[in-house]
């Protein structure tokens, strides 16, 4: 009876290892494929770009300063999101292989998470690369972890804006500089990130309590929820922007 | 067979689990697009196993149907369902027997074949010792087998609808809907496509829309007629040459009577005789002039008495 019990579970546990390994090879096969397909040569500019930028401001000496490395992270990090991502949904018009995509059996939202993946992974190595580079060369002048992830937050934010500009405008190009736009007035009128990256409270939101580190995130939080709900629901209603 | 109205609507079938044969329903379709074109106007038909012949002029609202059928476009009222599956409720499910071959479609020119066959396998759901093998198998399908390590780019026109038509059969769907799939093609390769087409109706249904009747003539089992969104016709390729039997007339006509002759009937094309003459053949409910003669009728015929002049297709 141990014995079977014993049995049963390595048999469990057998079936379930050979199920992720299925799963893995399948999800990295196709992530592959769509590292082919999103991120081509652009990317590679883009990287010799970010190689560049870190080397000028090495020689220059210009990372003793902590807000000018938060800026330049933000602004490096979005241009980078929005240029991979005007092209995603509009290089599939243009190449008449949008309408097959959409009508196989994988759900359209999870379809374009899926095209959207290598650029969000592509830019993060960036990030990773620029933020090391900095924390090294300034002694670990600055909290790397925050300098990682909020201005790749607030950048991703801006190519999910990029994907659903596309789907509004017909060039892909018009639609990145709409959404570079948005960009730039979101982050030095609104949000103000360079206080919310320390913590301290903004004084110039649309509340007129006191400011408070907690409310800045949440709208920062329900500005982004709001936009992933409307890029789901715009996307899922192919009928408004695949003509 | 029916004449010149929408077939009633029946009652839709309620799904049986043990029941194979595909069959598609349509009841009230209706699609008007936000200009106000009515693309379809109270469509309904019921198809079986087969291939179904879709045949209109263009702007008849055959695209706006199989984009329909394809769940991406939304009709604007009416039911469709696919082996009892609702299209509107759940397109999904839909999507999981369906295989498409749009009008207008392109391939990823970094992709070798067999890249993009495996590729669009692993979006259907496919994996590992399945997808090798349906690759395989809808590649001796459509016989691109020695085309695997091309990269897509250098493709002819032939051999580009035949990956599209594999990559249409990779889920094995039971529900096939290809649109104007020979448009380009040269005879050879129609030819083709139309042989394959017809082994594709064993056990699926298979919409063709085409504005070619020929393409019906060899491929079809049932024959739907669209015009300005409505269904005038549906039936046999045989019924449909019926409904121009006694109609279909031919009368000698002189170079220059080309134009009034175009202008005065329905004038199906002119033909050139042996002695160097010419005849026009014409469809008409009566004589259209004296010492015409009846000759048998074919689908293009039918069609043209059908749709008039603005379904003059050209081969």
């Amino acid at each position: 009876m141990a014995e079977d019990l014993k049995m049963s579970a390595l048999g469990k546990w057998a079936r379930g290892w050979d199920w992720l390994k299925r799963q893995t090879s399948h999800q990295a096969a196709l992530l592959w494929f769509s590292n082919r397909l999103a991120v081509g040569v652009p990317a590679l500019v883009l990287a010799v770009v970010a190689v560049g930028i870190f080397v000028v401001c090495a020689l220059g000496q210009r990372v003793s300063e902590v807000a000018a490395l938060f800026r330049l992270h933000l602004t490096v990090e979005t241009a980078f999101f929005v240029i991979l991502s005007m092209g995603l949904l509009p290089r599939e018009k243009e190449g008449r292989t949008l309408e097959v995509l959409l009508v196989c059996a994988r759900s359209r939202v999870g379809l374009l998470s899926q095209r959207f993946l290598p650029v969000c992974l592509f830019v993060a190595v960036t990030a990773i690369g620029l933020t090391t580079g900095f924390y090294w060369l300034t002694g670990g002048g600055f909290p790397w972890v925050k300098m990682l992830c909020i201005p790749y937050a607030l950048a991703a934010t801006a190519g999910i804006l990029t994907v659903v500009l596309t789907t509004y405008l017909r060039n892909q190009y018009a639609a990145g500089m709409v959404a570079l736009l948005i960009a730039v007035v979101v982050a030095t009128l609104w949000l103000d990130p360079m206080r919310s990256f320390y913590g301290v409270a903004i004084e110039r939101p649309i509340l007129r309590t006191q400011p408070h580190v907690g409310m800045n995130r949440l709208v920062l939080a329900a500005v982004f929820g709001f936009l992933y709900d409307h890029a789901v629901r715009r996307l899922k209603h192919v009928e408004l922007w695949m003509k | 067979m029916v004449f010149a109205e929408t077939v009633p609507a029946p009652a839709l079938p309620q799904r049986k689990s043990a029941d194979r044969s595909a069959r598609l329903v349509m009841d009230r379709l209706r699609k008007v697009y936000p200009n106000g074109v009515v693309a379809l106007d109270d469509v309904s038909l019921e198809i079986g196993e087969g291939v179904i012949g879709l045949l209109g002029p263009n702007g008849a609202g055959k695209t706006t149907l199989i984009q329909i059928l394809a769940t991406l476009l939304t009709p604007t009222s009416g039911r469709v369902q696919f082996d009892g599956i609702d299209l509107r409720r759940r397109p999904h499910r839909i999507r999981r027997l369906l295989g498409y071959l749009p009008q207008t479609f392109g391939l990823y020119p970094n992709l070798t074949v067999s890249q993009f066959l495996h590729f669009m396998g692993r979006l259907s759901g496919l994996r590992d010792r399945r997808l090798r093998s349906r690759v395989a198998e809808v590649s001796a399908m459509a016989k691109i087998e020695h085309l695997h390590h091309y990269n897509m780019r250098g493709l002819s026109g032939g051999e580009h609808q035949r990956v599209g038509i594999a990559q249409a059969l990779l889920a094995d769907p039971r529900l096939l809907v290809v649109d104007e799939p020979t448009s380009g093609l040269d005879p050879h390769e129609r030819l083709h496509f139309r042989n394959l087409l017809f082994d594709l109706g064993r056990g699926r249904v298979v919409i063709l829309s085409t504005h070619l009747v020929k393409d019906v003539e060899f491929s079809c089992t049932d024959v739907v007629v669209l015009h300005r969104g409505r269904v005038l016709f549906r039936g046999a390729p045989s019924d449909f040459v019926t409904t121009a039997r006694d109609k279909t007339w031919e009368f000698e006509v002189a170079p220059g009577e080309f134009d009034r002759t175009r202008e005065r009937f329905q004038l199906v094309t002119i033909l050139e005789d042996e002695r160097g003459g010419f005849r026009a053949r014409v469809v008409s409910d009566g004589p259209p002039v004296a010492g015409a003669w009846k000759v048998e009728p074919n689908l293009e015929d039918a069609y043209i008495l059908f749709v008039g002049g603005e379904g003059r297709a050209a081969e």
